[in-house]
């Protein structure tokens, strides 16, 4: 409205009604999305723990085979490395999502490319069976 | 807003599991700070173990939200709902153990 355009009611009343429908679109194509979202599952590089992320992110089983439980001292900060690799993996998973529902407008993928450290972005890439 | 940031990225609770075996940290949207594990953990079998823990995080979870929930409708006065805080998760059910 910069130009100095002063839009009346009815066009005001449209514009409103072309940003309901996109939100809706959106929010349906969300839940579209949402639900093709797999569950991810990230296992220890000796294999002894399995940590599982439902759909929504939330950690909804840890497997420990008993050869870890004899790590002890260790086994506190082992479980949180895997715990740490499957967030990973489901963060690039929802950026994913987020970029096909944002469309050309921003380039969230570059977004952790840039900010997600190599590493991490390699293993999350593993864990999502994509190297 | 700065100090609203501040306040949810420093945000953490702690649960612990019945008997004391599993102390879980978390912290905002779904992360774990620290897994503190007992000697009386390691009594129970590595699938048991791995449900205790998870449950406990679960709690812990649970608990970050209620208590951001609070702090923000204090500070701000508007009723904030504890699933606005789970950083993409799911709401957490249930009352901390």
């Amino acid at each position: 409205m910069s130009d100095g355009h002063v839009p009346d009611l009815e066009e005001m009343l449209s514009r409103l009604d072309q940003m309901q429908r996109d939100a809706e679109a959106t929010l349906a194509k969300f839940e579209e999305l949402h639900a093709d979202m797999d569950e991810v599952e990230a296992v220890s590089e000796d294999g002894y723990i399995t940590v599982r992320l439902n759909a929504d992110g939330q950690v909804v089983h840890i497997g420990i085979a008993e050869q870890a439980m004899r790590a002890r001292q260790t086994l506190g900060n082992a479980i949180l490395a895997v715990v740490a690799e499957a967030n990973a993996a489901y963060g690039v998973q929802m950026a994913e999502m987020a970029q096909a529902l944002g469309g050309s407008g921003v380039d969230i993928q570059a977004m952790v490319e840039r900010y997600m450290p190599e590493d991490v972005r390699e293993r999350a890439n593993r864990t999502l069976g994509r190297d | 807003m700065g100090f609203m940031k501040n306040l949810v990225e420093q945000a953490e609770a702690e649960a612990v599991s019945e008997a004391g075996m599993v102390r879980i940290v978390a912290g905002p949207g779904g992360q774990v700070k620290e897994i503190d594990l007992r000697n009386n953990a390691f009594e129970l079998s590595g699938v048991e173990l791995g449900e205790v823990i998870v449950a406990t995080m679960r709690d812990a979870h649970g608990k970050l939200q209620r208590e951001l929930a609070e702090t923000v409708s204090r500070a701000t006065g508007l009723k904030a709902k504890p699933e606005s805080f789970g950083g993409g998760l799911s709401p957490v059910t249930g009352e901390e153990r």
